[in-house]
C-alpha cells in the first residue's frame, strides 16, 4: 500500500495490510455485490482487473476511484493484484454534470420540438381557417410598387399567377370604375400613416365575368423613422352578404309597400262604413237645390210676372246646397286622396273640422262637440291625406266610445316648436288590459265586420311618419283622452 | 174658398222648411217646427192640422220617436217621413205597422210627395 493509497482510502497503510476488511468496510455497500463477481473473474483468468466504483466514508462523504490491477498467482495457488487506484471523484462529478446538462438540453428540445409542432398545427388551423374563409393575404411594397399575393388572392380576383404583373396598377385596374376613387384614396391615407385600411369594392372576377364584392384589411408598415415603406393585408369575398343585405332591403320595400297598402285598405274601410253618413250629408244640400229648382219652375209656370226677390231666394237655396255639397265632397276627397308627399301644408284646424263633417250623422244630436282651438295658426308639414285619416280615426273612436249622450271635447294648443291636439270624450273609456294592446294591429273589442282592428296602429303609425307622439289615457266608465303632439319643423321630410 | 188643409212640417235645417213652406204653400197652409218637443205642443194646439211631415235625424228626440208619441196623442193625422236616410228595418217596421203612411227620401221628389199627400184617408 503506496502513501497514494492512503490518501485515497483514508486508512493507514500498516493497518490495511493488517484487516484488508477495513477496505471492504468503505467500498459502497451498492458496489461491493458487482466488484466481487469481476475480482473473482479476473483471479480466474488472470486477466487485468478495472473498476469504477464508490466509497462511502463514515463522515457520509462519498469518493469515486477507479481501480486497475494486474493479477499475479503465487506458487501457493493465492492471486495477488497490482493495484492502482485513482480519485475520479471530481471526474465523476462531472459526468454527472454534463449528463444533468445533457438531460435539460433533451427536455428543453423536447419542449422546443413540442412547441414547434403545436405552432404548426395553430398555423395549419389558420391557413385552414384562412383558406375555408378564402381570406387572401396581400402585401404591397410602397417603394418599388410590387405588390406581393397568396393564392388566395388570385382565386378571389379570378386571375392566374401567370398574368399577374405584381404591379401595382395590377390592383387598381380591377376595381369597379365607381368604387375605384374611394379605394385608392383609403389605401393613401394609410400610406399617409392616418388610419388603417379598410375597404370594401366591387371587382369583375376575371374568369366568372362576375361581380365580385370583396372586403380588405391592412395595416402599414414602417420603417425606423416612421415611414411607411409596405401596407399588407387581407382581402375577403363578401359578395353573399352584400347580395344578402340588397335582398333585405328589397325585403323591407316590399313590406313597407304591403303596409302602404294596408294603410290604404284600412282607410278605403273605413271611408265605407262612413260612406252612408257622408251620404244622408249630401243628400241635405241636394235637397236645397232640388228644392230651389223646383220652387223656380213653379214660380215660372205659375206666376207671370218674375218676382226677382223670390227668385233670389231659392237661387240662394241652391247656391248653399250646391256650396255645403261641394265642400263635403272636397273633404272626401282629402281623405281618399293618396300621394306621399309630407312637404304640405297641414291645417289642422281644418282637418278636424272635415272630419267631424264626415262624422256629423255619427254624433249629430246626441253628441256636443266642444273646439278649444288655439288662435295662433294650427298647421303643420305633413301629408294631407294622412292626417285626415289619423284624426279621423281618432275622432271616429271618441263618438263610438259615447253609446248615447255625451260629450267630446277637442282642443288645440300651440307651443314653441309642437302642436299639441287633445281629443277627449266622456264615453265609456279602455280598461288597463286593452289600453296596452290598443295600438297592437288586428286588436279591436268592436263585433267581426264592425272595425279593421287597423285604426289605432295606422293612425300611430302615420303619427310617427310625421315625427309625432301618440298618447292614450283612459278611464273605464269615465272616458278617454288622446293626446297627439306634432312638430312644426321636420327634421327628416325629403 | 175651402179653406187649406193644415201640414205641420218638422225639420231642423231652416232652408228645408223654407222649401217646404214655398213648395207645398200652394196647396196647404204649412205650419213649421224645428224639432219633435216643438211639433208635439204645436199639434196640441192646433187640432185642424191633418198631415205631419217629419225629418228622421233631429236634435232631442228622432223623427219615428216623434211620430210614435204623436200617433199616442194625436191619432186621426197622417204621418209622413222625409230623410236624407235610406230606409232603415226600423223606418221599415213603422211603415209595415202603418205607423208611418209613407216615406220620402232626400233630395225629394215633390210631385211623388204631391200625389201621396192627396191621396183620400181617414182624416177626409
Amino acid at each position: 500500500m503506496s502513501k497514494g493509497a492512503h490518501q485515497l482510502y483514508e486508512v493507514a497503510p500498516e493497518k490495511a495490510l493488517g484487516n484488508i476488511q477495513l477496505i471492504w468496510d468503505i467500498v459502497h455497500q451498492e458496489d461491493v455485490k458487482k466488484i466481487k463477481p469481476s475480482i473473482e473473474q479476473s483471479a480466474k483468468e488472470l486477466t487485468p482487473w478495472k473498476f469504477e466504483h464508490r466509497l462511502q466514508f463514515p463522515d457520509g462523504r462519498i469518493k469515486w476511484v477507479d481501480v486497475r490491477g494486474v493479477p499475479v498467482k503465487n506458487t501457493d495457488g493465492s492471486v495477488v493484484w497490482n493495484s492502482i487506484g485513482l480519485d475520479i471523484t471530481k471526474q465523476k462529478e462531472a459526468e454527472k454534470e454534463l449528463e444533468r446538462i445533457n438531460k435539460n438540453l433533451e427536455k428543453l428540445v423536447e419542449e422546443r420540438a413540442q412547441k414547434a409542432v403545436k405552432l404548426s398545427r395553430e398555423l395549419e388551423l389558420y391557413w385552414l381557417a384562412a383558406e375555408h374563409a378564402k381570406s387572401g393575404v396581400w402585401h404591397y411594397d410602397v417603394q418599388s410598387n410590387k405588390l406581393e399575393w397568396d393564392d388566395i388572392m388570385y382565386e378571389l380576383y379570378g386571375i392566374d399567377k401567370a398574368d399577374f404583373s405584381g404591379a401595382y396598377e395590377a390592383w387598381e385596374t380591377s376595381l369597379h370604375p365607381e368604387d375605384k376613387e374611394r379605394n385608392v384614396r383609403a389605401l393613401q391615407e394609410t400610406i399617409a400613416g392616418q388610419k388603417d385600411l379598410d375597404i370594401l369594392f366591387r371587382i369583375n372576377h376575371r374568369k366568372s365575368g362576375e361581380i365580385r364584392h370583396i372586403r380588405g384589411k391592412g395595416k402599414a408598415e414602417t420603417d425606423d423613422k416612421g415611414n411607411t415603406v409596405a401596407v399588407f393585408g387581407t382581402n375577403w369575398d363578401v359578395t353573399r352578404e352584400m347580395n344578402l343585405a340588397v335582398e333585405r332591403e328589397r325585403a323591407i320595400d316590399q313590406l313597407k309597400e304591403a303596409q302602404a297598402q294596408l294603410i290604404q285598405s284600412e282607410k278605403m274601410a273605413s271611408l265605407g262604413i262612413l260612406t252612408a253618413g257622408v251620404a244622408h250629408e249630401l243628400n241635405n244640400p241636394l235637397n236645397y237645390i232640388v228644392g230651389g229648382y223646383t220652387a223656380i219652375h213653379n214660380h215660372l209656370n205659375e206666376e207671370e210676372l218674375l218676382d226677382k226677390a223670390e227668385i233670389e231666394e231659392y237661387l240662394d237655396w241652391i247656391k248653399t246646397g250646391s256650396d255645403r255639397a261641394t265642400k263635403i265632397v272636397k273633404s272626401l276627397n282629402l281623405f281618399s286622396r293618396s300621394n306621399e308627399d309630407n312637404t304640405e301644408v297641414c291645417d289642422i284646424h281644418l282637418i278636424i273640422d272635415d272630419c267631424l263633417l264626415i262624422l256629423q250623422n255619427k254624433f249629430k244630436d246626441r253628441i256636443i262637440i266642444t273646439k278649444e282651438y288655439t288662435d295662433t295658426p294650427a298647421e303643420v308639414p305633413g301629408n294631407n291625406g294622412k292626417l285626415h285619416q289619423a284624426i279621423l280615426n281618432l275622432l271616429a273612436n271618441a263618438v263610438d266610445a259615447i253609446s248615447e249622450k255625451g260629450e267630446i271635447t277637442i282642443e288645440t294648443k300651440s307651443q314653441k316648436d309642437r302642436l299639441n291636439i287633445i281629443i277627449s270624450d266622456n264615453g265609456c273609456g279602455i280598461s288597463g288590459e286593452n289600453l296596452k294592446k290598443v295600438m297592437d294591429p288586428f286588436f279591436t273589442t268592436k263585433p267581426p265586420g264592425e272595425g279593421t282592428g287597423l285604426g289605432l296602429s295606422i293612425t300611430h303609425s302615420i303619427i310617427q311618419e310625421h315625427e309625432g307622439s301618440l298618447t292614450l289615457q283612459s278611464t273605464p266608465d269615465a272616458g278617454t283622452k288622446v293626446k297627439i303632439s306634432l312638430p312644426k319643423e321636420r327634421k327628416h321630410a325629403e | 174658398m175651402q179653406s187649406k188643409k193644415k201640414i205641420l212640417c218638422v225639420d231642423d235645417e231652416t232652408i228645408n222648411l223654407l222649401i217646404l213652406r214655398k213648395i207645398l204653400g200652394k196647396k196647404y197652409e204649412v205650419i213649421t217646427a224645428k224639432h219633435g218637443e216643438e211639433a208635439l205642443l204645436v199639434l196640441g194646439k192646433d187640432p185642424e192640422i191633418e198631415l205631419v211631415i217629419t225629418d228622421m235625424n233631429m236634435p232631442g228626440m228622432n223623427g219615428l220617436e216623434f211620430v210614435r208619441e204623436a200617433k199616442k196623442q194625436f191619432s186621426n193625422k197622417k204621418y209622413f217621413m222625409l230623410s236624407g236616410y235610406a230606409i232603415t228595418e226600423e223606418i221599415q217596421e213603422a211603415l209595415d205597422t202603418g205607423l208611418v203612411y209613407e216615406y220620402f227620401q232626400k233630395p225629394a221628389d215633390y210631385k211623388k210627395i204631391d200625389q201621396a199627400l192627396e191621396e183620400p184617408g181617414f182624416g177626409d
